[in-house]
């Protein structure tokens, strides 16, 4: 395994660290890694490094990069919504590896906001044969809302924040411990359900991963399944972490999330 | 901008080097800048990007690089002691004086990577600390208070800190006995300002000021930034410290006229 930094782009704007295989794959496979939020390259406590020389040692081209204006990109884009450039950065770096490497097929990963962006990418580029979503789309369906309150009816947390709500105080560590969700923006659930069809014709493989800290989009592991129906999600692998945050920041799930994916993107070779 | 690796062929280190534009005169004077340790370096890179920006654009030569086990450098951060890190520290001044063909080599530190850079024996010709780690056994009592927060706060499971020399990961990285050790005992040098040649500290508003070591030959700075070091919920929020990276960028212009 070998790493080198790259620069790729129409101008060059674009800076990744592609991890090259010793033995590539019969199939020329890439792992495209984008930023989670606005964490550069390295992805959180360096996941995506980690990931990177995993995938490689598995005979897969990775490449973990920023898009433009983070980390160490630069924008150069002339899209005003970042929603168009990202997918542009990620069809670049899809050039790149596919230029420099022969890499003809690619699965694309991300976290939070990186999530959005590969799923769009996903959508856009048909050399792309499968994505992973952490922490990304999920729709309400009855069973989530059974789950979502009755947990709460459950939990005397709960009317302790009522109460302090009431009288106007601040709840208990609630406004803390939620994930920002103002940020990012949805597909709605019918531009999903056309987006599914369309990544389900062309046998495109999910993988989605939710944490505890996404419970307020999603609880349960059919969620996906009682939203879209069966058919529409048979090539769609839900795994629930619900003892790890958003960053994965103890070690155990870390560990746990890296064997998954790992062992979920060789099976793509 | 241009990235590259260095060091030992084994384990070579990250690095980028950040060359002054062609339509700027060169100082023939290069900076390293140290980054912070495990869970704040995180936050920091776009800050430590806009300062090796900010110092190239006024002549200096900057690399800034990731230590052995972090971010894009090869090894195991499970394995990593701060002694391997001095040492990276001490090839990034040789590597970036060579780089940029000169003797005069300045470096700038933050947090723990300050710490780091204040106890090497590499001769510099400006240190510059920034919001400097100044006992490593506090910096790491903190760091387990923010883990709590955050198995509190995310996971919702209570934690009981197991003994000091129980503790195996904080905040997303595995701590080792030897690294645990280390931290405890890191400290500012009691007699850096004597070997010092010419010396800044940059602080933040929130930030202990430091005693004792204003002098003329080491200048103290407070800047007005909070960066919240020792808060769980900041350690998700990104630093881009304009009022300390101006000031750091006006001490290197001004020490240069």
């Amino acid at each position: 395994m070998t790493e080198t930094p790259c620069t790729f782009g129409a101008k060059g704007e674009l800076f990744g660290v592609a991890c090259l295989p010793a033995t590539p794959s019969q199939r020329r496979t890439g792992l495209l890694l984008s930023n989670a939020g606005l964490i550069h390259h390295c992805g959180p406590q360096a996941l995506y490094t980690e990931l990177s020389r995993r995938v490689a040692a598995r005979g897969v081209h990775a490449l973990r990069f920023d898009l433009g204006g983070i980390g160490d990109s630069y924008n150069a884009s002339q899209s005003t919504r970042y929603e168009e450039r990202a997918v542009e950065d990620l069809t670049a770096a899809m050039d790149h590896l596919a230029h420099s490497q022969g890499v003809e097929r690619f699965v694309l990963a991300g976290i939070c906001s990186g999530a959005d962006d590969a799923h769009r990418a996903t959508v856009a580029d048909p050399r792309v044969v499968g994505v992973v979503q952490i922490d990304g789309y999920a729709y309400p369906t009855p069973g989530f809302y059974a789950r979502h309150y009755g947990s709460r009816l459950l939990d005397p947390k709960a009317y302790t924040n009522r109460v302090r709500k009431l009288v106007g105080g601040a709840p208990q560590r609630a406004s803390e411990s939620a994930v920002e969700l103002n940020y990012r923006s949805f597909r709605t659930r019918e531009e999903y359900a056309r987006d599914l069809d369309l990544l389900n014709a062309r046998n495109v493989q999910q993988l989605f991963i939710y944490t505890r800290s996404w419970r307020e989009r999603c609880n349960y592991r059919e969620q996906m399944r009682d939203a879209f129906g069966p058919e529409r999600c048979h090539n769609l692998r839900v795994e629930l972490f619900p003892r790890a945050d958003h960053m994965f920041l103890t070690l155990s799930q870390r560990r746990g999330l890296l064997e998954l994916l790992e062992s979920w993107v060789a099976e793509r070779v | 901008m241009r990235a590259f690796h260095f060091g030992e062929p084994e384990t070579p280190l990250y690095g980028v080097h950040h060359a002054p534009p062609l339509d700027v005169p060169g100082r023939r004077h290069a900076v390293v800048l140290c980054y912070p340790l495990l869970a704040e370096y995180m936050r920091v890179h776009r800050g430590m990007v806009m300062l090796a920006e900010s110092l190239a654009r006024s002549g200096f030569d900057v690399l800034r690089f990731d230590y052995r086990g972090c971010g894009d450098s090869a090894g195991d951060v499970a394995e990593a002691t701060l002694t391997q890190w001095r040492q990276d520290i001490c090839l990034a001044c040789d590597e970036i004086a060579s780089i940029a063909a000169t003797r005069t080599v300045s470096a700038v530190g933050l947090r723990g990577g300050a710490a780091l850079l204040a106890s090497t024996q590499v001769r510099l010709h400006r240190l510059v600390l920034w919001d400097p780690i100044l006992e490593g056994k506090t910096h790491l009592d903190s760091w387990i208070a923010m883990h709590r927060d955050m198995l509190e706060v995310e996971l919702a499971e209570p934690w009981t800190a197991p003994n000091r020399e129980e503790i195996d990961e904080l905040l997303g990285y595995p701590i080792n006995g030897a690294l645990r050790e280390e931290l405890d005992a890191l400290e500012l040098p009691r007699d850096l300002v004597a070997r010092c040649r010419r010396g800044n500290l940059v602080y933040g508003s929130t930030c202990r000021p430091c005693r004792g070591l204003d002098s003329d030959r080491f200048r103290v700075d407070e800047v007005d930034f909070d960066p919240g070091w020792d808060r769980y919920r900041a350690l998700h929020r990104f630093l881009l410290p304009q009022p300390a990276i101006q000031r750091i960028v006006s001490l290197f212009e001004e020490n240069a006229r």
